[in-house]
């Protein structure tokens, strides 16, 4: 066999090891992965805690959201009802939209992902487990004062998607688009945090052997769901902080009066929001890939499909953000292009269809609740795909569009794609979390109520959206045949709403969070998740040798058990895992990781402060909160890359592995890379919305700034850029004094403000202002994008002086010297790239 | 990375397409210009592909990571072969 990265895979041979192991070692991993008790438990970062937080939370608004929405059937039930006023309705419809897309279905696939893919990697916990801690309260917080804006009349009203102008100032002058702006625009940060820790997770903690193609499927699924909202979600970032900026301070980003377009912000809204609904369904996707082999008892039909479905999604879906816009009066072939995309884009989704289908037919499936979850699923799912079809035809879509038939539609593709199977997975694994199992009987219940509200609901949807009854209206008057239609349509809704009641009496009953005492593998799968674990995930870390490993070695979970694989002990007294190869899943390197923190709290707490306090324009406190944010992260960054004393250590029969890694194959090295795309399709998203407004209004362009700037702003960025990298190779020079490194990173950052300083005084002097014209405000988003990073960097010079000061920036390597070099870098480049874009764009 | 590489590159070529047909139809509007320019790029796409083909199909890994990769490469680039010619379909048609 070929290695990967010099490891010989001829060591795997000496697992299972025989003999006893020592004694004390299992209490040594329990006292070393214990959680804090009582109030502590806050501080928690272990994957269980956290996850089950997560997925709590994200459940609890799954229902918050609902009750708006049998709030809003109820109002709708008969004309002309009083129950929700004209602006009420607003806000709930509004509310819902996005409570259930950002609140719900984006964070309830992070919170699964956090809680189950360590346990089907066999990791000991996520590589960052601070990180997905922050992700979490930060959600937490975040999301609950935004939702309680409803409680004060002050909570947005302009739809899910927020359009302007609609949005703007002049329409509504109230805080209520704040709050939207601010919140959901802080809790994107959160889900890109998640991505991180789960592309890194995926990539570099599998158990060893694990190769890319013995990886579970939902592994890839989230793999290409993590990416997705790498890639999709700067947009939505982008576009909340331009309208947000336009609303503070009349940048006109959005105004076609002075050279702005409100239709920028449907692109960047649909650049992310199509994507969304596949970064919804492929986690769903992944889930109901998983369980579909174990309940129909034999493998999936088409795995290599579902592979390349899932690839091929993650790349079409990005091609059809423009079919939300159709009716805006594109340029016909452009509108032709998309509607070919929206087409492709239902191929993969059909390719994973069949493949269930196909298994289920292979197998011998049993009936109980997850089956019924997962086909119920499907069958809903094939319906909202076969409308999607509909709409993609464009003369279909004008007739359609912003009726009750999107309505219809939109809720078909959702609930089948995501609701039910998040039930079946629920049902399927709380066994693993819970000492006992969901109740059965109930279940049925609870599927069949749901099942059929679903369909009694939305169903009759698509004929009233036929019959001319337009969404996001707060009554409807009687005689037009749409009275009984709506009726029947709102008793289906309280069907559901009784199904998700059941299912949480049934909660209630039933589920005892424990992190060993499980019911477990009660529907018999056969991947890592299901071996015996402890908080400290499983005892020791298996070899993998196929897919489906518990069903091809039966002693497999009684050999980890007995800690007979890697790692059976902890081999420096601290939080540790191992970190493989991100292809064939070579052991690398053990990652010591960090234990319970509380900084990660605070600064969620007060970084949620930051954002909610500002929209109420409480300036002076919501900074004070920023600042102790900064703090609080930074204290707890402190603690980490530390070294241990033993340079290598044996991870079980013999084999040793380095305990500091650095450079291109650590794991922060490849966060930090994940980072900067992020950064990186911010500002590609702010290169389009430049060049986009020169597009629609060129009459608003005049000269740029002075070009002879360009000599002094390169120069300085340059001088950073060059600066950073020397420090880094100082640093693995013997002969280097102690201070140099610190001190070249110093003057590399103080380069960048130089380049950031000179690039805004010569747009000063030029006369335009960024209040002036579509121009003005994206130069000057621009440059305050690059000055967000340069600020960051400043942060880092002054953290790693202080390390320096310590004598923790370790010669020949040091992470946090690498990284942050990574990160000043790359603001180099992306200064030097603004300062061209925004002189010399249209007149090259 | 060459892995990788072969695995995405499939549907990287069609996501090339794709902008760049975008960007095409946006500054040219409905034109004979765009259906030629977005044909040309059509064109250039499948000659692409082809090669990809061609080129993945020479490899012949033995063992698993590599062998698997290679499969879904080749579907892969099945796929987006189908995927380019269908996206081209409406400079000529609509
Ligand atoms: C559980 C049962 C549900 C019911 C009874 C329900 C009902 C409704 C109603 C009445 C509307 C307002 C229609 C209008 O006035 O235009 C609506 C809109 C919407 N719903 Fe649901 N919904 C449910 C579940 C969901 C779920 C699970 C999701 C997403 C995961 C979702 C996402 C949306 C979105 C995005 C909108 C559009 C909001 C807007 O127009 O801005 N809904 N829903």
């Amino acid at each position: 066999m070929k290695s990967e990265t010099g490891f010989d895979p001829a060591l795997y041979d000496r697992f299972p090891t025989e003999g006893e192991r020592p004694e004390g070692e299992l209490e040594e991993l329990e006292r070393i992965w214990c959680a804090p008790k009582g109030w502590q438990l806050l501080a928690a970062v272990n994957n269980n805690y956290v996850g089950t937080f997560y997925v709590g939370t994200a459940f609890l608004f799954f229902v918050l959201a609902g009750i708006l929405a049998l709030v809003m059937r109820v109002q709708l039930a008969l004309p002309l009802q009083g129950i929700l006023p004209q602006e009420t309705y607003n806000q709930f419809f509004t509310m819902h939209g996005t409570v259930m897309m950002f609140l719900f279905a984006v964070p309830m696939m992070e919170a699964l992902g956090v809680l189950l893919l360590p346990q089907m990697l066999a990791a000991r916990d996520l590589p960052f487990p601070r990180l997905s801690a922050y992700a979490f309260w930060a959600y937490f917080f975040g999301g609950l004062c935004f939702f309680a804006s409803i409680f004060f009349g002050l909570a947005p009203n302009g739809g899910w998607f927020m359009y302007p102008p609609l949005t703007g100032m002049a329409y509504s002058p109230g805080i209520n688009a704040d709050f939207w702006l601010l919140g959901i625009g802080f809790i994107e940060i959160s889900a890109i945090a998640g991505a991180i820790e789960i592309i890194v997770g995926v990539l570099r903690t599998r158990a060893p052997g694990m190769t890319l193609d013995k990886m579970p499927i939902y592994a890839w699924a989230m793999l290409v769901f993590a990416a997705m909202i790498v890639v999709g979600f700067p947009s939505i970032i982008l576009g909340t902080l331009l309208l947000e900026l336009e609303r503070a301070f009349a940048w006109p980003f959005f105004d076609p009066t002075r050279g702005g377009d409100p239709m920028l912000w449907q692109h960047l809204f649909w650049f992310f929001g199509h994507p969304e609904v596949y970064i919804i369904f492929l986690p769903a996707s992944g889930l109901v890939s998983m369980m579909v082999p174990t309940l129909a008892r034999t493998k999936l039909v088409g795995q290599n499909l579902i592979v390349m479905a899932f690839l091929a999604t993650g790349f079409i879906s990005f091609g059809v953000w423009s079919h939300h816009m159709f009716t805006t009066g594109m340029p016909r072939l452009s509108i032709a292009f998309f509607s070919a995309a929206s087409m492709a884009v239902s191929v993969p989704a059909g390719i994973q269809v069949f493949s269930w289908i196909s298994t289920f037919a292979v197998g011998k499936p049993r009936f109980n609740t997850p089956t019924l979850f997962a086909l119920g699923g499907l069958i809903t799912f094939v319906i909202g795909g076969l409308t999607g079809v509909m709409v993609a035809m464009v003369p279909f879509d004008w007739q359609a569009h912003d009726s009750y038939f999107i309505v219809a539609h939109l809720h078909y593709v959702l609930i089948g794609g995501m609701v039910f199977p998040l039930f079946a997975a629920l049902y399927y694994w709380i066994p693993m979390m819970s000492q006992r199992a969901l109740s059965e009987r109930l279940g049925k219940w609870v599927f069949w109520l749901m099942f059929v509200g679903m369909q009694v609901t939305f169903w009759p949807m698509h004929i009233l959206g036929l019959m001319g009854m337009p969404r996001r209206v707060y009554t409807y008057l009687p005689g037009r045949d749409w009275d009984t239609i709506n009726f029947i349509s709102t008793l289906g809704a309280f069907t559901i709403g009784l199904g998700v009641l059941l299912f949480v009496i049934d909660l209630a009953r039933n589920f005892r969070f424990t992190p060993d005492n499980d019911a477990g593998n009660v529907y018999g799968g056969g991947t890592l998740e299901w071996l015996p674990t402890g908080l400290y995930s499983t005892r020791s870390i298996p070899v993998v040798k196929s897919r489906e490993p518990l069903w091809d070695d039966p002693d497999l979970a009684k050999n980890v058990e007995e800690g007979r694989y890697f790692l059976p002990n902890s081999a420096t007294g601290l939080r540790e895992t191992i970190v493989t190869s991100p292809l064939r899943a070579e052991p690398q390197y053990l990652q010591i990781m960090p234990g319970p923190s509380v900084w990660p709290l605070l600064a969620a707490i007060f970084t949620a402060g930051f954002f909610i306090i500002m929209t109420i324009q409480a300036y002076k406190f919501s900074f004070a909160c920023g600042i102790l944010a900064i703090v609080c992260v930074l204290r707890w960054l402190w603690d980490t890359d530390r070294l241990v004393k033993e340079e290598t250590v044996d991870v079980g029969a013999g084999i040793r592995l380095p305990t500091y890694c650095t450079g291109p194959s650590s794991h922060g090295w490849w966060a930090t890379m994940v980072l900067l795309t992020v950064v990186f399709m911010i500002f590609v998203m702010a290169m389009f919305s430049f060049v986009y407004l020169y597009g629609v209004h060129p009459r608003f362009w005049t000269a740029a700034a002075d070009k002879w700037s360009l000599l002094a702003i390169l120069p300085a960025y340059a001088a950073a850029a060059g600066l950073a990298l020397l420090s880094r190779h100082m640093l693995a020079r013997e002969k280097t004094e102690h201070w140099t490194p610190g001190v070249l990173f110093v003057l590399a950052v103080c380069a960048l403000v130089a380049g950031i300083g000179i690039d805004f005084w010569s747009w000063l002097r030029s006369g335009l202002l960024p209040t002036t014209s579509g121009q003005g405000a994206t130069v000057y988003g621009l440059l305050s994008l690059e000055s967000i990073l340069v600020f960051i960097a400043v942060l880092m010079a002054g953290y790693i002086s202080a390390r320096n000061g310590r004598a923790l920036i370790v010669r020949p390597r040091n992470n946090s010297l690498d990284l942050c070099v990574l990160f000043t870098v790359y603001a180099a480049l992306e200064g030097a790239v603004t300062a061209i874009l925004t002189r010399l764009f249209p007149w090259v | 990375m060459r892995g990788w590489t072969f695995l995405l590159a499939g549907p990287i070529v069609w996501t090339v397409q794709f902008f760049a047909l975008y960007g095409i139809a946006s500054i040219f509007l409905t034109s004979t210009t765009t259906r030629v320019l977005a044909g040309l790029v059509s064109l250039a796409c499948l000659a692409a592909i082809a090669w990809l083909f061609v080129h993945v199909r020479r490899s012949q890994p033995v063992d698993d990571p590599d062998a698997w990769m290679h499969r879904v490469s080749l579907l892969g680039i099945g796929v987006s072969a189908v995927a380019v010619f269908w996206q081209s379909l409406p400079a000529l048609i609509a």
